[in-house]
């Protein structure tokens, strides 16, 4: 039944790695394209793309983000009350269809809430990396997770 | 068998295919200040949200578990978040976004209300700054804000782009 963390588990400084990674697929991008309704040709149109800086289709910039945060819920917001909104979300280099996307987070920052007595805010960053270790994404959010002893 | 003539030149044919190849706005053609309404909007479906929770391996039960989402604050099940930030994304693309070389950050995210199953999402847009960059691109830093089909904005946004300036001879976009 552990599901993402109480109020009480979440520890300033902490860094939880999330397991598993997700290899992200030609499929996967074209579809989470269309899905979304981006009808980018950098995401959807091979020959488009080769004419770009890229030289080649990477993958988007929703699809990773989305994952990242997906990857991270287990082992951060997997109870929350609510998700209050992202600081920052902030895209270090390309992912490309072939390459597998892993994440760890660290908790910033947690304080009580103000109003309410059975919950707190916690304030964590999530770092997303590719199969060589290079640090694709940086992402900063808070959420209200609840107190275990207000269960 | 004979051809049948066009009535316009093969110049002007061109010229309506160039414009029509239009998605997305290139750094001159985006004044800071100028406001978007995108269309058209999505309904997002049960079905959408629970393939995109998944397929994002987010497995929150809030998204995926009627009965435990039943016990909850808004007693049903809500959108994922991620959901409606690449959707809001995805419907500014073709008046924003369809030139862009590189999505550098997004900042401001805020979930300003929940998000339930056949809701309707509509975006708007508008430039808040601009910055040239030597080599033929610029940076664009754009606001959105999502909006469900009663006008009650769901989420506000911004993110920053790479984009470039229009080549030389190509036509302008038609709007």
């Amino acid at each position: 039944m552990s599901f993402g963390r109480y109020y009480e588990e979440f520890e300033t400084g902490a860094v939880y790695p999330h397991w598993p990674g997700r290899t992200i697929t030609e499929h996967d991008n074209t579809w989470f394209a269309l899905l979304t309704m981006n009808q980018h040709p950098l995401y959807i149109d091979e020959y488009y793309a080769r004419q770009q800086p890229l030289g080649r289709r990477p993958a988007i910039d929703t699809l990773v983000f989305s994952l990242a945060v997906g990857m991270s819920v287990a082992d951060t917001s997997g109870k929350t009350i609510a998700n209050l909104g992202y600081e920052s979300v902030v895209f270090e280099r390309p992912l490309f269809p072939g390459d597998s996307l892993y994440a760890e987070s660290e908790v910033l920052e947690k304080r009580e809430s103000a109003s309410k007595p059975d919950r707190g805010v916690v304030a964590i960053e999530t770092r997303a990396y590719n199969q060589n270790r290079e640090r694709v994404l940086v992402l900063r959010r808070s959420f209200l997770a609840p107190k275990k002893s207000s269960e | 068998m004979q051809r049948r003539k066009s009535k316009s030149s093969p110049v002007a044919g061109l010229a309506h295919l160039v414009l029509s190849m239009g998605y997305g706005r290139y750094f001159d053609e985006l004044e800071v200040g100028r406001q978007f309404r995108h269309w058209p909007g999505r309904t997002i479906t049960e079905f959408d949200d629970t393939l995109f929770s998944l397929m994002s391996m987010n497995q929150h039960p809030v998204h995926i578990d009627e009965h435990y989402a039943g016990e909850t604050q808004h007693a049903r099940r809500l959108v994922v978040g991620p959901l409606v930030i690449s959707l809001a994304i995805g419907l500014s693309q073709a008046d924003v976004g369809g030139r862009v070389l590189e999505t550098l950050n997004y900042s401001e995210i805020r979930h300003l209300a929940p998000v339930f199953h056949g809701d309707t999402v509509y975006a708007e847009s508008s430039i808040v700054s601009k910055q040239e960059l030597p080599d033929g691109r610029g940076i664009v830093i754009v606001a959105t804000t999502a909006l469900n089909q009663r006008g009650e904005a769901i989420l506000s946004m911004q993110r920053k782009l790479v984009i470039p300036k229009r080549p030389e001879g190509e036509a302008p976009c038609a709007s």
